[in-house]
């Protein structure tokens, strides 16, 4: 099946979450840090089908009241290493990145890492996949390296 | 598939009994000039009872239809397998009937150029069935159909004999049929009702309103029950590469020279065995890459020594069987009289050993976290369960059993092969598929961990197997860390193999999920682990074993199929015969590297080396289970089987059989020896059913669908035996399907060529009693053939039958020479009369 036909049945719960982030985020006045980044450490974890990223807010550090979050599409700074926290909270996934020839499983209980760095702004694809179950569109989306003086966190 | 289960539930709703009216008045008044002759369909009824559907968008269900065969208006036939995969609209016709029957053909043809404008067309047929056949043969139909300007290309006007429509109409739509058995000009009556059938060859509906109303109630039916059906691969139920794939096939069939004249055919019908396979809900319903897909065993033995071969078929759901021979390639269900009922276990795999040197063959029964039992045989059939005071009722994930003589003390050891923890302990009943639809039973299973597939990242999850060491008087004793055969592979089963030749009986423990291993035997003492010094690289997913001497230079060689690799990525029909080229990630494999992503075959060089020659000998398939080796074409070189298809929710997969090429190479051979494709082209089967209007609605199936909802998935195999199942010298085969009948593959080759072979049963005498580890050589000519007699018959089973010699065109031989567990190598070189069972009893030394 072709990413375009998950991005038709994905669009609007897509954009939803989107939206709702900015929502939250705006409803909070968390401002862009200032600073550009030079690495990134993201969680990354499976849940029935769906990929949610959890991204460092301002403070720069992972896991504080000021998370970024992400379904699906995975946003990333532009020039900065890549570190990815593989989880999952039930089955056991395959997250890969084609063009750039990365594959790991995410398996619950245990972590796996995915690090590379990422190069100017381009858009990737991202294939995810249950290990030997059905084929879930939802699990498939795209990378998105973002100019980071230029609307990195505009997502 | 296809029996006639009326399962009576209560009679039809008043509406229902009112239709039935209608129709004894509409069909006393069809036929002109013949009303007075009509008999009055007095003892003709059988009442439809419908299970009643829980919601109004359920279609009723009401029975399913008989096999039946008929004659369409071209000549052809047209049989229930035709239909089989198709929706169709019935009604029954005359041609001397004119105006009303001509009405009803209007209607028929009016229905057809509806559904025609919609995607349902490719999945409808129309099909009218004359009620007087003697008069409407194929040319008179033809001749009405083309006057009356119907379109014929997917309706078919049926005729056949008399009692043929007869009982059709009567018991299988169970509609009112009268006839005068006097008078051979009085057709049967006719009802002007039309019937619907359903993809599997179920009733669905009774109509004769043809008013607008009713019309629009059998239009909304058929494209419910249209809709009902979901294949799971979408390709699995008519697959369009299985005609060119046996075209080319047949084509390359010039270049063998070996005998390949003769064919399987697929009697199980025939051979009266009703088995059927049945599932826990972990590989149907709620689906998960779970190791209960990896299914079952079936093991043979002559169990009351009567001569034949009986055929025990294991079961997740439902009782294991066993099937006693009766000869003549039929059989009869003796689980009960046998003492094996047992409803009480999620079954995996059986294997047959004599454990107690009294020449009859004993059974252990390996289950999923139930328990394990062992049987013992009293010589006539029936066993006992001897478990507790054994010792051997292992409750672990078990799979394969492994009887042989580690120590060589002359009585059979058991090794129990355990895959690992890949159950939660969450209890959930079993639901079957009836034909009546989903059917919650009182059987009960532990539901497989979501991430099960994992398991060997997880160690925690760890099974170590169990060998255990036969003490006499049936009691056993687990050695396993006594001996240092300490695995804790994710392993389905496990190969006897003297690897280095040294007369003590090694072990080569595959590994489903990593690195395979090999154990040598130090004096019956001790096992050491060499796995990397004979095997340096294995196949990752190693599913199946077999050992035999596929070169006849007098060693062992070993074929192992791998499974889990052929999940990495989807694979092109024509990819199947290459190594899988999409890994997963080391974090994923943990073997360094040094793993083969298919099936391996280890050429034994003789001289403690093995080589790997998978791809040079044409040895790779697609999602294999179990591989069982036999001389198909009884030439002399051992020939393979490989079960193979992974079932729902994936795509079809051909089982593989492969003609040894004389020691040079194999030939792909599942179309030229008939076993492909399968009988009637039936690829998919009804796999279990969703309520989208009640329970399972909103569910990842159901998404916003409604009605009920029938997942078909592709049909495959697990496990298969070779043997001579109906003693007329040649090797049939008989399979375990997953979640289906086994198939009966009975082979013609005595009928097509004259055969050389030699039978050699063993009785040991300081060995164990049914020469459980032996190796016979047979010299005819300029030819040695070698076999083990290992009984490791296919999947995770063991069965004990005599070695089967294809002596190919020698006609004389020489002499034989068996080495026995015990040591003694005994020679018989008297006469020895071919084409016979040779009884060899294991001399004093």
């Amino acid at each position: 099946m072709s990413s375009l036909t998950s991005y038709k049945r994905y669009y609007f719960g897509r954009y939803l979450v989107v939206l709702l982030v900015t929502l939250l985020c705006s409803g909070c006045g968390v401002d862009h840090p200032q600073h550009r980044l030079d690495s990134i450490v993201i969680e990354v974890t499976a849940d029935e089908f769906n990929w949610y990223f959890r991204y460092p807010g301002p403070d720069g550090v992972l896991g504080t009241g000021d998370d970024r979050h992400s379904m699906q599409d995975l946003f990333l700074p532009d020039n900065s290493k890549v570190d990815l926290k593989l989880n999952s909270n039930d089955y056991v996934y395959m997250f890969s990145l084609p063009e750039l020839g990365m594959r790991e499983i995410a398996v619950p209980g245990l972590s796996f890492e995915l690090q590379f760095t990422t190069q100017d702004e381009q858009i990737l694809d991202l294939m995810g996949d249950q290990m030997c179950g059905f084929a879930h569109e939802s699990l498939i989306g795209k990378v998105y390296v973002r100019n980071q003086d230029d609307g990195y966190y505009d997502w | 598939m296809f029996e006639t289960k009326m399962t009576a539930i209560m009679i039809g709703r008043i509406s229902l009994l009112f239709f039935f009216g209608i129709a004894l008045t509409a069909c006393d008044k069809v036929f002109a000039g013949e009303e007075s002759e009509f008999a009055k369909p007095s003892n003709v009824w059988s009442t439809p009872a419908p299970s009643l559907p829980e919601h109004r968008d359920l279609v009723n269900i009401y029975h399913r239809l008989p096999k039946f065969s008929l004659t369409d208006q071209s000549g052809a036939e047209v049989a229930w397998h035709d239909l089989y995969g198709r929706v169709w609209i019935a009604n029954f016709m005359s041609v001397r009937c004119q105006e009303s029957c001509a009405a009803r053909n209007a209607v028929m043809n009016e229905l057809q150029a509806g559904i025609k404008e919609t995607n349902n067309w490719q999945h409808t047929r129309l099909v009218s069935i004359s009620v007087d056949p003697e008069h409407d043969g194929p040319n008179v139909l033809s001749r009405y159909a083309q006057d009356h300007g119907l379109e014929t290309s997917q309706w078919h006007f049926l005729t056949g004999p008399r009692d043929a429509v007869r009982n059709l109409v009567k018991d299988g739509f169970k509609l009112p049929v009268a006839d005068d058995p006097d008078s051979s000009a009085i057709p049967l009556l006719r009802t002007d009702m039309f019937v619907l059938v359903d993809w599997e060859g179920r009733v669905r509906g009774y109509y004769n309103d043809f008013g607008e109303e009713g019309l629009k109630i059998l239009k909304r039916d058929i494209a419910r029950v249209t809709f009902e059906r979901i294949v799971q691969h979408p390709t699995a139920a008519n697959p369009d590469w299985i005609n060119s794939r046996r075209q080319s096939q047949l084509d390359s069939a010039g270049r063998f020279d070996v005998f390949r004249d003769f064919s399987f055919s697929d009697e199980t019908a025939s051979s009266g065995i009703t088995f059927r396979h049945r599932l826990v809900d972990d590989a149907a319903s709620v689906y998960k890459a779970v190791h209960y897909d990896h299914g079952n065993g079936l093991a043979v033995a002559d169990v009351d020594l009567d001569g034949l071969h009986d055929i025990y078929f294991t079961s997740q759901s439902g009782s294991n069987e066993l099937w006693r021979n009766l000869g003549n390639g039929t059989f009869e269900n003796i689980t009960d009289s046998a003492g094996l009922n047992i409803d009480d276990r999620i079954g995996v795999a059986a294997s047959f050993g004599d454990i107690d040197n009294d020449g009859d063959p004993d059974l252990y029964i390996t289950n999923v976290r139930t328990g394990n039992l062992l049987f013992e045989n009293d010589g006539k059939g029936h066993f006992e369960n001897i478990t507790e005071r054994s010792g051997t009722g292992v409750k672990a994930h078990s799979s394969g059993s492994t009887f042989f003589d580690y120590d060589r003390d002359g009585l059979l050891d058991l090794y129990v092969s355990n895959v690992g923890v890949y159950t939660t302990d969450e209890i959930s009943n079993v639901t079957i598929y009836t034909d009546t639809g989903q059917v919650v039973t009182d059987e009960q299973y532990y539901v497989g961990f979501k991430d099960a597939f994992a398991g060997h990242l997880k160690e925690e999850r760890t099974e170590n197997s169990v060998l255990f060491r036969n003490r006499g008087n049936n009691r056993f004793e687990d050695v396993t860390r006594e001996v240092d055969l300490v695995d804790s592979s994710w392993t389905g089963d496990a190969m006897v193999i003297d690897g280095n030749n040294d007369g003590w009986p090694d072990l080569y423990v595959i590994n489903m999920q990593g690195d395979d291993e090999y154990y040598e035997n130090v004096d019956g003492k001790k096992f050491v682990r060499k796995s990397r010094e004979f095997f340096p690289k294995t196949s990752w997913g190693s599913m199946g074993i077999a050992s035999f001497d596929y070169d006849n230079d007098g060693d062992m060689d070993i074929y192992v199929t791998d499974m889990h690799s052929d999940m990495a990525a989807k694979l092109d029909v024509s990819e199947e015969k290459m190594k899988m080229e999409a890994h997963y990630p080391e974090s994923w494999l943990q073997t360094q590297g040094r793993s083969i992503f298919g099936n391996a075959f280890y050429r034994n060089e003789g001289d403690g080396r093995y080589t790997e020659i998978s791809d040079e000998i044409g040895a790779e398939n697609y999602w294999p289970w179990g591989l069982s080796s036999g001389d198909l074409n009884s030439d002399g070189y051992e020939d393979v089987f490989i079960a193979s298809s992974m079932n729902y929710p994936f795509r079809y997969a051909v089982n593989s059989v492969l003609l040894n090429n004389k020691g040079r190479g194999f030939l792909d051979s599942e179309y030229v020896l008939g076993v492909e494709p399968r009988k009637y082209g039936i690829t998919a089967a009804p796999w279990f059913e969703i309520n989208c209007s009640g329970r399972d609605a909103g569910s990842d199936l159901c998404g916003k669908t409604r009605g009920r909802r029938v997942l078909w998935g592709a049909l495959g195999s697990r496990s298969s035996v070779i043997f001579d199942l109906d003693k007329d010298g040649d090797q049939d085969i008989v399979t375990l399907e997953f979640n289906q009948p086994p198939l009966v593959l009975i082979s013609n080759l005595s009928a097509k060529t004259k055969l050389n072979y030699l039978n050699v049963k063993l009785n040991g005498t300081s060995s164990n009693k049914s020469g459980v580890g032996a190796m016979v050589k047979v010299f005819a000519g300029d030819d040695i053939y070698t076999k083990v007699n290992h009984g490791k018959s296919g999947y995770l089973s063991q069965s004990s039958f005599p070695l089967y010699f294809g002596l190919g065109s020698n006609r004389k031989i020489d002499k034989i020479e068996v080495t026995w567990p015990s040591g003694t190598t005994q020679v018989v070189d008297r006469e020895i009369k071919l084409n016979q069972l040779l009884e060899v009893t294991e001399s004093a030394q």
